[in-house]
């Protein structure tokens, strides 16, 4: 039930405006873009995400587990792409992404959010409305 | 004989040395009253009475008032009505008129002894006596099952020199495993049995772990050759585990690396939260934690103390392993 409310709320409410912003080269601070590809469609779906870039690595800390659809996607296809702020600019990067079964979500959170305050209340959102927490590990290439 | 000479001739030419000092100064007024209290230190304390090892240093501290310049003050020992040992120190002068003085005492072997300080009367100061203190010289020794004080001042301590222990009163497993580290630490046997060697450190609040790397913050290091896990924090070991490294043909890797990845719960390897630091290598609870090294290369610690462990170290965090 909480799943399917912020679900929807997200979809259809919260992530479109996010989505359009950063097609149009803004990035608002703490997003970034993933563009997976449709499992079915194979057409390039994008969703924004919490920024989680440390070094080459690229952090994704799910809200509802693989019941996502881009995390579907993901495991459908590991080659993403994803648009990340650089500074000033903002510029595609491609990567290779991969579930990790036995993580520590909670863990790898505090690894993130630590010294970044946005990325904190990133992981308490994704902890509020979240029911499955779940690692997504992305290299960038 | 000779010595009864002696002692008479002295105590005939004390008086005689003391006028003659006397009449140099200015005459003499009434010799000021005094009132003294002492407190001791060492050795570990409860509300009621503080406990010393065998032969362990003692330190009295007191206060004299008023202060009166020149004044000695002797402290003595007494156990079961007799005076087994007497030291002189000298009253200093202190804050507010008042006048202090220390004295350090080595006790011998078990019992109780009471401290009484002394001021024998002089021209300027009368005689004066501190409320006595009982202490009392153990030899203790706690394993398993036991309970009481000893159990409970030996939890104490081990916690506040940082070993992780359960402060009940009783010894239980978790205790026993903390005296195991301590034995470790120290290079005593492998066992988890707190023997008098063990409680004759602890009373003197020695055999805390030293750290290889006190500038490194807060960090994790294992100490291979004693076997022990230590968490640490602020250049001192926070707590100190039990533990067991990987046995001669699968044997743990030495250096520095920084934790990768966290599981917790079990694994279908019975790993309990495990935190990886580098390939495979984990600290991770599990059933056995033998006094040797055992593991397949990774760092047993005992499951009851896997969860804290877990929970304190950070991805990201330093390890050192080193021999």
């Amino acid at each position: 039930m909480k799943r399917r409310l912020v679900h929807g709320l997200q979809k259809y409410l919260l992530n479109p405006p996010i989505r359009l912003f950063m097609r149009m080269g803004l990035t608002p601070p703490g997003y970034a873009l993933l563009e997976t590809t449709g499992r079915r469609s194979g057409k390039p779906r994008t969703t924004p995400v919490g920024n989680g870039l440390v070094g080459d690595t690229f952090w994704i800390v799910t809200e509802h587990g693989r019941r996502a659809g881009y995390v579907r996607n993901l495991m459908a296809e590991p080659r993403v792409r994803l648009k990340l702020r650089r500074g000033l600019s903002v510029g595609w990067r491609t990567g290779t992404a991969r579930v990790l079964e036995d993580d520590d979500p909670r863990e790898r959170q505090r690894m993130l959010a630590r010294r970044h305050p946005g990325r904190r209340l990133n992981a308490f959102v994704v902890r509020a409305l979240g029911t499955e927490q779940l690692t997504v590990r992305i290299d960038l290439d | 004989m000779s010595r009864r000479l002696l002692v008479l001739c002295a105590t005939l030419m004390a008086p005689a040395a003391m006028t003659a000092s006397a009449s140099a100064q200015p005459p003499p007024t009434q010799p000021a009253a005094g009132r003294a209290s002492i407190s001791v230190s060492g050795g570990l304390a409860t509300k009621q009475m503080r406990y010393f090892a065998r032969r362990q240093r003692v330190l009295v501290v007191g206060t004299v008032k008023p202060y009166v310049d020149g004044q000695t003050v002797t402290l003595n020992v007494v156990r079961n009505g007799r005076t087994i040992a007497r030291r002189s120190a000298p009253v200093t002068r202190a804050a507010k008129g008042s006048g202090r003085f220390s004295i350090r005492f080595k006790t011998g072997g078990r019992g109780f002894l009471r401290l009484v300080v002394k001021h024998t009367a002089t021209p300027r100061q009368k005689a004066f006596r501190a409320r006595a203190k009982r202490i009392r010289v153990v030899a203790w020794r706690a394993g398993t099952g036991a309970s009481g004080t000893r159990v409970l001042l030996l939890q104490r301590t081990l916690r506040s020199l940082g070993f992780a222990t359960p402060v009940s009163g009783r010894f239980e497993a978790g205790t026993a495993r903390a005296v195991t580290t301590y034995r470790k630490t120290n290079r005593l046997g492998r066992t988890g049995f707190a023997s008098t060697p063990v409680y004759d450190r602890v009373l003197n609040r020695r055999g805390a772990f030293r750290l290889r790397y006190p500038r490194a913050g807060r960090h994790v290091e294992f100490d291979w050759s004693r076997q022990v896990l230590v968490l640490a924090d602020r250049g001192k070991a926070w707590r100190a585990y039990h533990a067991s490294s990987g046995k001669p043909s699968t044997p743990t890797v030495f250096g520095t690396f920084r934790f990768y990845r966290k599981q917790p719960g079990t694994n279908s390897h019975g790993m309990v939260f495990s935190s990886y630091f580098i390939g495979g290598y984990a600290i991770h609870g599990y059933a056995s934690v033998p006094n040797y090294p055992a593991s397949h290369g990774c760092i047993r610690v005992p499951i009851p103390n896997a969860r804290e462990i877990y929970r304190r170290m950070a991805l990201g965090e330093t390890i050192f392993v080193y021999r």
